[in-house]
């Protein structure tokens, strides 16, 4: 049937118009399909396209009637667009390349069903991954593409689209943030709390929800389900009702905390709200008991994992329940959770909901820029809202991503579920 | 000391502790109760144990022309059930492919997703609101569900995909010897089997729009199309008026429906996640 | 294929370029300027207004009142201006808003708000320190409708007479002040900028310099001087005699208050009708007290509309304005819903509200300018510094180095 010499390299060549390769290799019900597909794309996008790139550039030319920002935006998704295009385009270009090789090879092509029979076990991962993927995009890549490209712009209150219109200025904001002395001291000491609040906070997060999976697992204990259950009410009631519940009980001089617990059990009250030190453990108690149950719910279901034979061997070796612990079950915790508990204290790093809602990142130190309490989202959250500075917040929120995306990098690296996918 | 002595004290010890967070937990969880009773607005002037018991904030969400209290309620629960349908669906197939097939990006797109959304996002909220004002989604709970779907796909697939892979293999590839489709796997055999993390899934997603004030905030604007959590939030906004009782009130109706269903699903949730966080 | 992925590399590229060549086409570019003639512009169908939670009720009465006159359909909800600079260019925002005169800076440099050119018919009959107040470089941005200041709220079973001076009030505060058992002689916010603003700057002192015009200049900070140091020191003094506790904020004060528990306080219109109701006739509204022989000055707040630079139907959105501050209008509103009217032309005839009449005539308008948002924070903690003993002068030139540095990072050339 297929009789006439194909050439590999003029398949390819000819392909550069979608669909073309094909209908040289015979392949008819396909050629057709890719070329309409091509023209279609080209027709229906090409306005788009246009002014995306054209604004992406320029950023608009006249101010009020073009708005910077959403010309940014149709770049960017204009580039994701493009983005996506090539990748089909390459796929049409080896498509049509390698069905001429095996013409070539004299393999025989297959017919249209075998054709689709093939493509569905083959295409069938990317089918159900498609769908996600698509959303992923728009939701989780675009925003942050637009955030990276906004930190390479000018935009703060007084030059804010609509009214004007942004331009380019390279790395600017990334060196005022370095030379700037005012950006530097603040970004310095925001910074290290930013960090001692992560660690400190999700490590004794873990800590009581590991210290309580072991005492409620522990076969003395009656009445589990009774205890399991009041254990994770805290993550059943919204976590911003909790806070700023919190936030009423630690005030001052007539919070329930002061009032009703520590004057009269203890004659002291403590000023949690107007202390940096007093509202940092405070904050950092709030977080435990927000964030425990989850890490508790995880722990008590490994903790009933870990095989009893385990711990008989131990108990005929006449181990303590101490050295039980750190043989047996410690690593045995950790090493399931790695990948969790690196989102923990992922997730603590940008905890902004918790700082916001509990005093706003107060209360004030001397001498210092941002509040005793404000990590970096928080003080993002400020620029962003408050000071409409968009432009230095992005830059921050980029160094901030940067940092934690390093960090979870590395330490993904390490855990069994990553290696196992190598 | 002898050993039983001990082993005593030690049980008194761990109930001592328990006994303690327990305490700690339910402190605030009853003074909102508390608060919620007391008939004034004041926070300062409401007490735990209110000298006279009043349901005039919940009268009023209920029943006050004013109120949109049961409209929120009614569209978060439109969020929330079509939000947690969707996501089991779209998590669960995901994950189906990243556990049992080989594709370009399986190495590493999940975890390249799971840390690009480290990065935080308060300002990519502008983004999103362009974006859904191109495509006509603004103000709209549509645009909403899709948002709180999207971001949910890479922490799901994470535990999804970790519950799929403790299902042995042997099971899906017999019945591909039976001549079983790649759907017919999927429905006939992992999806019975992973009941536990699909429920923990459907309950996280369910909750994320009770929960969340930030996102609606952004992309709602008319307050018929507010959800519960933005409503609640603007009764103790400033430009709205101050009103922390009535919050509480708020607070409370919220809460224990979500805690009930919580308690409900409990055993998958202990089984469910911590198959799917772990390395079974 | 390498070579094939770089040659479409490359042909996306050069793709690209040109297409970032092209843009849109745009032949003649109309950048609509207002068109100056005198006709009247057709009505529209419907216009859009942005309220507050706390007027919305009035509003929509008074729409509904437009309604009847002009058959123009008017809707009012509750919206956020600070969504205007994505809203109103995205055709979802309002045709008029309701702001307060403090923000017309900032809205008029995001471009949200359209400058107002009316005659002085029109103008007759408002307050000039509100219109005063809704003016930016010059431009009036808003049309003024109420206004709110500070006055000395007290109790008059505890207080019979009005304090005159701030020593008076010093003497109930030493008489009545009992902390164990929650009952103070006077409370103030001590931390709020806003309550403080009057005794600090009651001799010297001020926020921004003003030049012959008017304008605000960023770089003369007057707060500093000498008089707001002793301002400072009034400050501290309450709390070190144990008059004022240290973490008073309006919650507790307003509640303390309406039990009874406190001689005076300095509060607004806003709070006035909760009090009347728990305090009844015990209630009385003085204008502040004097210091060292002189007024004090306090925050004059206005509220009113802007109409937005993206309106459609300015001609419209600006005559409904006009008449939601008309003055029969503005007279429903203060006797219905107790906001003072921005009006010379409308009486106020109810005894509580005529001591924020009388304290009015000495506030003066907050500053308007975007840079007034960098004041806030700073003061805010400068005044808690103060009142936790520290000294005033250093604390208040950190605070005002500090705004400065602000100011300047906020990237603004003027």
């Amino acid at each position: 049937m297929v009789q006439h010499k194909i050439n590999p390299k003029v398949v390819a060549l000819l392909s550069v118009i979608p669909g073309f390769g094909q209908l040289y290799n015979r392949r008819f019900l396909k050629g057709i399909s890719f070329f309409i597909i091509f023209i279609a794309f080209i027709t229906f996008f090409y306005q788009f396209l246009n002014i995306g790139y054209w604004g992406l550039f320029t950023l608009g030319e006249i101010p009020k009637l073009d708005d910077s920002r959403v010309l940014l935006a149709q770049g960017i998704i204009s580039l994701i667009i493009t983005s996506i295009a090539v990748t089909f385009y390459i796929l049409n270009l080896r498509d049509a390349h390698k069905d001429a090789v095996k013409i070539q090879k004299g393999i025989m092509p297959k017919s249209f069903r075998e054709n689709f029979n093939d493509g569905w076990d083959k295409g069938f991962p990317y089918m159900l991954v498609g769908p996600g993927l698509f959303i992923l995009i728009f939701v989780v890549v675009f925003p942050l593409l637009f955030m990276v490209f906004l930190a390479f712009t000018d935009y703060n209150l007084f030059n804010s689209p609509p009214k004007y219109l942004l331009n380019w200025v390279g790395f600017e904001n990334f060196i005022s943030l370095v030379a700037v002395p005012i950006w530097r001291s603040t970004f310095v000491s925001v910074f290290s709390w930013t960090i001692i609040w992560t660690l400190v906070a999700t490590t004794l997060q873990i800590a009581l929800a590991l210290i309580l999976a072991i005492f409620v697992h522990d076969s003395r204990i009656k009445f589990k389900k009774l205890i399991r259950t009041l254990l994770i009410l805290p993550w059943a009631v919204p976590a911003f009702v909790t806070i700023l519940i919190f936030a009423a009980l630690f005030n001052n001089d007539f919070g329930a905390i002061n009032n009703d617990i520590l004057i009269p059990f203890f004659g002291e009250a403590i000023p949690w709200m107007t202390d940096p030190f007093w509202a940092k453990v405070a904050i950092i108690g709030i977080q435990i008991w927000v964030g425990f149950p989850f890490v508790f719910v995880i722990f008590t279901g490994i903790l009933q994992s870990i095989s009893k034979d385990m711990y008989e061997a131990a108990d005929i070796d006449g181990a303590t329940s101490w050295q039980k612990f750190r043989k047996i079950t410690f690593p045995h915790v950790m090493f399931a959770t790695a990948p969790i508990l690196i989102m923990q204290y992922a997730g603590n790093f940008n905890n902004f909901n918790i700082i916001y809602l509990f005093n706003q990142g107060g209360p004030a130190v001397r001498g210092e820029n941002a509040g005793g309490t404000d990590i970096l989202i928080s003080w993002v959250y400020n620029l962003t809202f408050e000071a409409q500075n968009y432009n230095m917040a992005a830059a921050i929120s980029i160094i901030i991503g940067l940092v934690i995306a390093a960090f979870a990098f590395f330490q993904f690296r390490r855990t069994s579920s990553y290696k196992e996918e190598m | 000391m002898s050993r039983k002595n001990k082993s005593v004290l030690q049980v008194i010890g761990m109930y001592a502790f328990i006994g303690a967070i327990i305490l700690a937990i339910l402190y605030p969880l009853l003074w909102t109760i508390g608060l919620s009773l007391n008939p004034g607005t004041s926070l300062y002037a409401s007490s735990m144990i209110p000298d006279n018991f009043s349901f005039v904030h919940y009268k009023w969400l209920f029943f006050d022309p004013a109120s949109d209290y049961l409209l929120w309620y009614k569209n978060t629960l439109i969020v929330a059930v079509i939000t947690s349908i969707s996501a089991v669906v779209f998590v669960t197939l995901i994950a189906y492919a990243f556990s049992r097939y080989h594709f370009i990006g399986k190495k590493n797109g999940l975890y390249t997703f799971l840390i690009l959304q480290m990065f935080p996002v308060l300002m990519s909220m502008v983004a999103l609101y362009i974006l859904l004002n191109m495509v006509g989604l603004l103000d709209t709970l549509t645009g909403l569900i899709l948002i709180y779907i999207g971001g949910a796909i890479p922490m799901n697939v994470f535990l999804v995909k970790g519950y799929f892979d403790t299902i042995p293999k042997e099971l899906d590839e017999a019945a591909k010897m039976d001549g079983a489709g790649h759907f017919r796997i999927f429905f006939t055999i992992m999806l019975p089997l992973a009941k536990p993390i699909l429920a923990v899934v459907a309950l996280f997603n369910f909750m994320t729009p009770f929960m969340d004030f930030i996102l609606p905030s952004i992309i709602l604007r008319s307050p018929e199309k507010f959800t519960l959590a933005l409503g609640l939030f603007n009764f103790i906004n400033e430009q709205f008026g101050n009103n922390f009782t009535r919050f509480a009130a708020g607070a409370v109706l919220i809460a224990v429906p979500i805690a009930a269903v919580f308690l409900f699903l409990q055993r998958y949730l202990i089984s469910g996640l911590t198959s799917g966080a772990t390395k079974g | 294929m390498l070579k094939n992925n770089l040659f479409f590399g490359l042909s996306m590229f050069c793709l690209i370029i040109l297409l970032s060549a092209c843009g849109p086409q745009r032949d003649n570019v109309e950048v609509e300027e207002g068109t100056v003639n005198d006709e009247i512009p057709e009505k529209p169908e419907e216009l859009n207004v942005w309220a507050w939670d706390n007027v919305l009720e009035p509003l929509k009465m008074l729409a509904e009142k437009y309604t009847e006159e002009t058959g123009i359909k008017v809707n009012v909800i509750v919206g956020d201006n600070a969504n205007l600079t994505l809203d109103a260019p995205a055709g979802k925002g309002p045709d008029i808003y309701y702001e307060t005169h403090d923000r017309m800076g900032e809205r008029y440099v995001q471009g949200v708000v359209s400058e107002l050119t009316l005659t002085d018919e029109q103008l007759s009959g408002y307050q000039e320190s509100a219109l005063e107040g809704f003016t930016y470089e010059g431009e009036l941005l808003g049309i003024p409708s109420s206004l709110e200041t500070i006055g000395l709220l007290y109790n008059k079973s505890l207080i019979p007479e009005a304090p005159e001076t701030v020593e008076e009030l010093n003497n109930y505060a030493e008489e009545l002040t009992n902390p164990s058992n929650d009952e103070y002689g006077f409370l103030t916010i001590t931390s709020d900028f806003y309550f403080m603003y009057p005794f600090l700057t009651s001799g010297n002192g001020y926020v921004f310099g003003e030049d012959e015009q008017g304008s605000y200049n960023t770089s003369d900070i007057g707060l500093t001087e000498d008089d707001v140091i002793q301002g400072a020191n009034l400050v501290y003094s309450w709390h070190e005699d144990g008059f004022i506790p240290e973490s008073i904020n309006d919650d507790i004060m307003s509640s303390l208050f309406s039990n009874g528990q406190v001689g005076a306080i300095t509060s607004g219109p806003w709070a006035v009708e909760g009090f009347r109701e728990s305090l009844g006739d015990d209630l009385a509204i003085a204008p502040l007290p004097t210091y060292n022989g002189e007024h004090l000055e306090s925050f004059l707040g206005v509220k009113g509309f802007a109409v937005s630079e993206y309106s459609e139907n300015k001609y419209w959105a600006t005559d409904l304005a006009l008449f939601m501050t008309n003055a029969e209008n503005s007279q429903t509103m203060f006797e219905d819903y107790n906001l003072i009217p921005a009006r010379t032309d409308v009486t106020v005839d109810d005894e509580l509200y005529e001591g924020f009449q009388e304290q009015i005539q000495f506030a003066s308008p907050m500053p308007n300018i975007p840079e007034m948002a960098q004041v806030w924070d700073p003061m805010e903690d400068a005044l808690v510094f103060i009142s936790q003993g520290d000294d005033p002068k250093a604390v208040l030139e950190e605070a005002v180095d500090y705004i400065k540095a602000q100011i300047s990072l906020m990237g603004g050339s003027n």
